[in-house]
């Protein structure tokens, strides 16, 4: 491949066109935005920022059209490792993910090889044993719309995808979006007085790429759905909560409840999208990732 | 993985080692205003006793060539005989341009706190959460 070819953004052999549609071009509106390909035409930034074990040098790593520029993030970690010292946000908001202790930052290149979690998109592997994750300056509201695209392996404990906990007593609220013990997709929520409301999966998924979403909404019924389709829901009407901290890949308050797998996208609105709306994100999240 | 419990019960504590730690493989000199990591290893507060212990990650540390001994040597000498802390010095100095294993930088007096995982869980390193 050139380097006039890649400055000029066109897709490479194997790489997606330009003229895709995005994701946010297509549902706009959202709070944070954080994939391996570019989900909104007008966004000009990188899409992850990685620190290579050779050195420690970090460097941004860009896009081939929509994708993930992969030759660059290969040619810049060599034969060791990379790991996502900050995944971009690629909404209006700049709300960076970051993770400034090395140890727990999600690998994104193992050995001079793309993580891809058993697919062929690259991907950012968590390791629950070393607690990796990143940091979100996003808060929750009382309604939102969290889409995942997650692959996590069967565990005893609950593996976090993404929650904000409160400063008040410290527990995920007033979202949480999880594989509850085990291997079940969860929506859970919590209130500063100890109220709880949980959307939970009767069955566990494991082994496999899915579409997790999260829809909390206001005084009427919070649901999680899988691969597009409802899996359980909740009457979610609970008292105030206290602005806390937002993880992606970890629970706050135990470093043991994180997620063990890979992640390639995660994409917050801050509202209960539409019914219409809902459909054509879960969609185009999947036409990308192939997942169901 | 190893766990290091500090000296010092304080994470302000904990996060200046961590950080002096990562001083050995990026030097801020070496450092690009952009760079966003900072700290080696994390680390974990006791839920009832408050002891504060560094996570230390098996992995070999790219200790970089202007690598300064003097800021990890400066910020563990209170609690280290001078010897040891001469020999952190020299180590650091001859691991520079190399990979060396983290555990190297625990002075010989600290490495009675290093424990295992399954012995922090005896002790009650981890607290059981609540549901959720």
């Amino acid at each position: 491949m050139s380097v006039s070819l890649l400055r000029l953004g066109i897709a490479a052999s194997g790489a997606r066109s330009t003229a895709a549609p995005l994701l946010l071009d297509l549902v706009a509106g959202a709070a944070i935005a954080h994939s391996l390909r570019k989900v909104r035409s007008a966004y000009a930034g990188s899409a992850i920022r990685v620190r290579r074990s050779s050195d420690n040098a970090e460097a941004d790593i860009g896009f081939v059209g929509i994708d993930l520029d992969t030759a660059s993030l290969l040619a810049f970690a060599g034969s060791g490792s990379a790991f996502v010292v900050t995944w971009y946000d690629q909404s209006t908001n700049a709300q960076h993910a970051t993770q400034t202790t090395a140890a727990s930052q999600p690998r994104i290149v193992n050995a001079g090889a793309l993580e891809v979690g058993g697919a062929s998109l690259g991907a950012l592997r968590f390791l629950a044993a070393s607690n990796h994750h990143l940091s979100s300056p996003y808060l929750f509201g009382t309604a939102a719309t969290v889409l995942a695209s997650v692959h996590n392996l069967t565990r005893s404990a609950a593996a976090t995808v993404i929650a904000e906990r409160s400063a008040t007593n410290g527990f995920p609220s007033p979202f949480q979006l999880d594989f509850a013990p085990t291997d079940r997709p969860r929506l859970f929520l919590r209130s500063d007085d100890g109220a709880t409301a949980s959307a939970v999966s009767a069955v566990s998924y494991f082994g496999a790429w899915l579409l997790l979403t999260g829809v909390r909404e206001v005084g009427t019924t919070s649901r999680v759905r899988r691969n597009a389709s409802q899996l359980s829901s909740v009457n979610a009407t609970l008292g105030a909560t206290t602005a806390g901290a937002t993880q992606i890949g970890a629970h706050i308050r135990s470093t043991t409840n994180g997620l063990d797998g890979w992640m390639r996208e995660v994409i917050v609105y801050p509202s209960a999208l539409s019914s219409a709306d809902l459909a054509t994100a879960e969609a185009n999240m999947n036409a990308y990732g192939g997942m169901y | 993985m190893r766990y290091l419990i500090l000296s010092r019960p304080s994470v302000a504590y904990a996060r200046a080692i961590s950080a002096h730690l990562y001083r050995l493989t990026r030097p801020d000199h070496a450092r690009s205003a952009e760079d966003v990591s900072a700290y080696w290893c994390g680390w974990l507060v006791h839920p009832s006793t408050g002891a504060v212990a560094l996570v230390m990650p098996d992995e070999d540390i790219p200790v970089h060539t202007e690598s300064d001994a003097d800021l990890l040597v400066q910020a563990v000498a209170h609690a280290i005989p001078p010897a040891e802390a001469e020999k952190l010095r020299v180590d650091i100095l001859a691991t520079r341009g190399t990979r060396a294993a983290p555990l190297l930088f625990v002075p010989q007096s600290a490495q009675t706190q290093l424990r295992t995982h399954s012995q922090m869980e005896a002790d009650g390193w981890f607290a059981t959460p609540a549901e959720g």
